[in-house]
């Protein structure tokens, strides 16, 4: 027996991952293309990707996603050091892997 | 110089630590809230079936029973899960030096429900080990005369770490536990069959970080530190008595404020079926506030939700909200000045301040304080509710 909340819950988090990945998707897109240096200069997507990994780390903790907050809050850590640019790239590839494992999940429930 | 060296080198340490178990309590905090925020629906759940069944809505079947038993195990994991971050809350105190600012939240709390919850908490480790657990409470001639005025929550975690020292030095016989309540002191003693201690080791046990038997029985060393701690914040007194291989008793002797029927009335009075409470949510992340209004209306409180500064002093503008729940990283405008605004229109609901770390709070925390409390994301909803019901009406004794 599931209660009817954690059902709709559910579904709503499955719509928002799959605009997650999307806004991911073009974050990462645009990050490479400038690198971390580059992202630093740039104001826009430093603070866009910022508040994406934040909320993103924030709100995957609450729903009990355990992985995805950990490669969210890893990403947060490097983005704010001082790392390379592949390491942060390496990483925020890894949110997308973890990202599409909780798609998964919530599609088979 | 080489003093000055090595002092610095001790602050460094120290800043270090403290760094080190704020991080700790926030990664072990985030999943234990979620799962917590999911017993508690869960719950609801068993709940609900319940209330339908009895009013005849709902077809009773055999699956009742077995309900009954997994609602029971639900609230294992709740009331287990609730100690659990709560020690990680008090490791975060310890770890900031800062003990002596634990605060006391006294409610009216039944003596023997209580102890059913050390029981229910404690049972399965005694079994394991395959010792006899038991639970006493004299003073009391019915379930009506066990109501007494503590901190419920403290008290817990002292009995729970107290009992769970003596199933871990206990390898036969049985761990006791006795409350008496008489001449408005509240007395419990745990009484153990185990290895018992030495006089070296009574004058050290409530040392931080000191272990008695530490290579065959290890832990952290701050039980008995917090507990005593708590006990003293209290008012109360712990006395340890032991003998080297016949047992160990632990007496905790706590003053009352109120009696049994002032305390009796109090629970009436904090039943939070009864609290209507209206909140104004400002929080701009879907999913967080999807999350945080579900859990909140389960409640039974009405929720209103603004995703930015703006929107908020509108809603407050048209609707009288009793309690402002307030992210701190909101657009345009931060939490902290929506708050003033708030206040500068007119608006006294209390406001309860969220956020993801105590670093970014400590670091926006800079403008006039306009605020009431602060909660750390994720937010458990049941300090939400204990925090709506405070700040609508102050707690008599403290």
């Amino acid at each position: 027996m599931i209660n009817t909340t954690i059902q709709e819950l559910r579904a709503r988090y499955r719509t928002s991952a799959e605009d997650k990945r999307a806004v991911l998707d073009g974050l990462l897109t645009r990050y490479r293309s400038v690198g971390k240096s580059g992202a630093q200069l740039n104001g826009q997507l430093n603070g866009e990707l910022n508040e994406f990994l934040h909320k993103l780390a924030g709100s995957s903790g609450m729903y009990g996603y355990d992985q995805l907050h950990a490669a969210a809050r890893r990403a947060l850590v490097l983005f704010e050091g001082s790392e390379k640019t592949e390491e942060l790239t390496a990483s925020v590839e890894s949110i997308a892997r973890s990202l599409e494992l909780v798609i998964k999940e919530l599609d088979a429930l | 110089m080489d003093l000055e060296r090595k002092s610095n080198a001790l602050e460094q340490a120290s800043r270090l630590q403290t760094a080190f178990l704020a991080g700790v309590a926030h990664e072990f905090r985030t999943p234990l809230v979620s799962i917590l925020g999911y017993s508690d629906l869960i719950e609801n759940t068993f709940e609900a079936d319940r209330v339908l069944a009895s009013a005849g809505a709902k077809e009773p079947s055999g699956a009742n029973s077995e309900n009954a038993k997994a609602r029971q195990w639900v609230r294992g994991i709740q009331r287990s899960g609730r100690h659990l971050l709560s020690l990680i809350e008090n490791l975060l105190d310890h770890g900031k030096g800062q003990s002596e600012q634990l605060r006391l939240n006294y409610k009216a709390v039944n003596l023997k429900s209580l102890l059913e919850d050390i029981e229910l908490v404690m049972t399965p480790q005694s079994k394991q080990k395959g010792l006899e657990f038991v639970t006493e409470l004299n003073g009391c001639s019915s379930l009506s005369d066990c109501w007494v005025m503590v901190d419920p929550d403290r008290l817990t975690q002292c009995l729970i770490n107290l009992v769970g020292n003596a199933i871990k030095f206990t390898d036969s016989g049985r761990v006791k536990v006795l409350a008496e309540y008489h001449d408005q002191t509240l007395k419990i003693v745990i009484d153990d069959t185990g290895i018992g201690m030495d006089e070296q080791a009574l004058l050290m046990i409530r040392e931080p970080f000191w272990q008695a038997h530490h290579e065959q029985r290890p832990g952290t060393g701050l039980g008995v530190t917090i507990t005593d701690g708590i006990i003293d914040l209290m008012g109360g007194s712990l006395n340890i008595s032991s003998t080297l291989n016949e047992g160990t008793r632990i007496e905790i002797s706590l003053p009352l404020v109120t009696t049994n029927e002032q305390a009796q009335e109090e629970a009436k009075k904090q039943d939070l079926d009864g609290l209507q409470c209206r909140v104004l949510m400002v929080e701009d992340d879907d999913d967080i506030a999807w999350m945080l209004e579900a859990l909140l209306c389960e409640k039974g409180f009405d929720v209103a939700r603004a995703v930015h500064g703006q929107q908020a002093l509108e809603l407050a503008h048209q609707l009288n909200f009793d309690l402002v729940l307030m992210d701190v990283v909101l657009p345009v405008e931060d939490g902290f000045e929506v708050a003033t605004a708030l206040r500068a229109n007119g608006h006294c609901a209390p406001i309860v301040m969220m956020s993801a770390s105590q670093q970014e709070f400590d670091s926006r925390n800079t403008k006039q304080i306009n605020y009431d409390a602060f909660l750390l994301k994720p937010v458990a909803v049941n300090d939400i509710v204990i925090l709506a019901k405070e700040l609508a009406e102050p707690p008599k004794a403290s």
